[in-house]
């Protein structure tokens, strides 16, 4: 696989931005309780996604030398890439207007600025949310779609790829939201209660655990297929996926949040370290996905 | 089937592989190389052994110039694009480098070249073809193994063992209609 680690880690902060605008939707519709993680999850999406993007533009050849190029790229419908131009050309800047309609304002010398754009995002506030949760769908997906097309990696051609693409964005998403919110709302001196998302982060974690067990086992029907889990449950990136993806973020953070909602409760740090957990998963899984994947064609010529 | 703008004859080429020919000398590589520049540690055509029906032969192993290129189809920016006349071909001008023709070609027929910041892969000789030439790996062969097919000519040999299933392509199990065909002693 010639996608080294730019790529894998602009698949996890698009997945990871995605995710952020998600909760940020779901936080919103909690009331005033959940603030500080609406406005997290909406502030993150579009610098990571944005950073993200960033890492894709220089891990490019002649785009990078030559960046008018780039306009190309929204060429061919046929060709998955230009999807993806075309989703995150419309999501970062999307996330970063829904950002703006739902935090507070800056210090005033910043926010002469954005002020207007700010007024106008704010009355737009719910078409702004529907926009953004659509385009955060379609890229937390399409990240999946990317690698899912092309025939020439059989453990990666399935379409159980978008589907564990999407659940570990929101996962992932989910994790940083609740991260950055609790951080930000314990700094105005108020401790957020995170018994509901550590609720919500379980029944994630369980379906993103079926989902990479289908994946797998879908996977390893064909030759290189099962070459490419045995790398991973067995060769030299057991270590990785068993540490990395199962235990930190998998197993450990469902464990975490098992014991935090557990009455007679925990302290949330337990949460927190689970949510960082899901973190370091995710972006395993995505290093892994790219390591893993073993040519359809086996052999001396390839 | 096309119409060269040069000749105004109608072309639909393809590479015909006779393995039962080929001794292994590796001289279409080097030509290759030679011909196109090809930089270190990469290649455009090459030998390679891999087990038919039980035996090793050598193979000639390079882009298969697919009808249904998957390196074609996720090009976003449509620089890769297969001509009428069946080369698949990278518009330099057009290309941004992404790799994804890459990621995405079964064959593993193409490489990054990091100098001119664009993916490269055989391309048949197409100066060499569009000049009425012969391909510099089909010219070079020293057993006459290596022909350039043109389907849209019936009194093509090289064509006629194509369409009698003689000469048959490699993997088509992967759908993708390849354009080099192997003939492989039973």
């Amino acid at each position: 696989m010639i996608w080294g680690w730019q790529i894998a880690w602009y698949l996890f902060l698009g997945g990871l931005g995605a995710g952020a605008t998600l909760t940020s939707l779901v936080a919103s519709r909690s009331g005033p309780r959940f603030a500080a993680i609406e406005r997290a999850g909406a502030t993150l999406a579009g610098p990571a996604v944005a950073f993200g993007t960033a890492l894709l533009v220089v891990d490019l050849g002649m785009g990078r030398r030559e960046p008018w190029r780039l306009v190309y790229l929204y060429l061919n419908w046929q060709s998955p890439m230009t999807w993806g131009t075309w989703i995150l050309t419309l999501f970062i800047p999307v996330a970063l207007l829904h950002a703006l309609a739902v935090t507070g304002t800056l210090a005033p010398r910043w926010e002469r600025f954005v002020a207007p754009v700010r007024r106008v995002c704010a009355q737009a506030r719910t078409a702004l949310k529907v926009v953004a949760g659509v385009l955060a769908l379609s890229t937390a997906i399409y990240t999946g779609v990317l690698l899912s097309v092309p025939p020439s990696f059989p453990l990666l051609n399935s379409r159980l790829l978008p589907v564990l693409f999407l659940v570990s964005a929101l996962s992932t998403g989910l994790s940083a939201a609740v991260l950055v919110g609790y951080v930000m709302a314990r700094r105005r001196g108020v401790e957020l209660d995170l018994h509901q998302w550590s609720r919500i982060h379980i029944g994630l974690l369980v379906v993103e655990f079926a989902a990479l067990l289908a994946w797998l086992g879908v996977g390893s029907a064909s030759q290189a297929g099962s070459s490419s889990v045995q790398l991973l449950v067995s060769g030299d990136l057991a270590p990785v996926f068993w540490l990395g993806v199962v235990v930190a973020g998998l197993v450990g953070p469902v464990l975490a949040f098992v014991f935090e909602t557990a009455p007679r409760g925990h302290s949330c740090r337990l949460a927190l370290a689970g949510e960082a957990g899901v973190l370091a998963g995710g972006l395993a899984l995505r290093y892994l996905v790219l390591l893993a994947a073993v040519p359809v064609l086996v052999g001396p010529a390839l | 089937m096309s119409t060269s703008t040069k000749t105004g004859v109608r072309h639909q080429y393809a590479l015909v592989v006779d393995t039962t020919k080929c001794i292994g000398c590796e001289a279409c590589s080097v030509a290759c190389r030679a011909e196109n520049e090809v930089p270190d540690g990469h290649w455009r055509s090459r030998i390679v052994p891999p087990t038919s029906g039980g035996k090793k032969v050598p193979m000639k192993w390079s882009c298969m110039h697919c009808a249904d290129a998957p390196c074609v189809q996720v090009c976003p920016t449509k620089a890769t694009y297969r001509r009428p006349d069946g080369i698949v071909v990278i518009d330099a001008d057009k290309c941004v480098g992404c790799k994804y023709c890459i990621v995405a070609c079964p064959y593993g027929a193409r490489y990054f070249d990091e100098k001119r910041g664009i993916p490269d892969k055989c391309d048949l000789c197409v100066d060499r073809v569009d000049a009425g030439l012969e391909p510099a790996c089909v010219q070079t062969c020293v057993g006459r193994a290596l022909a350039l097919a043109d389907l849209a000519d019936p009194k093509d040999k090289a064509a006629a063992r194509i369409r009698s299933g003689e000469a048959k392509p490699l993997h088509p199990e992967l759908g993708t209609k390849p354009s080099v065909y192997y003939v492989v002693r039973k």
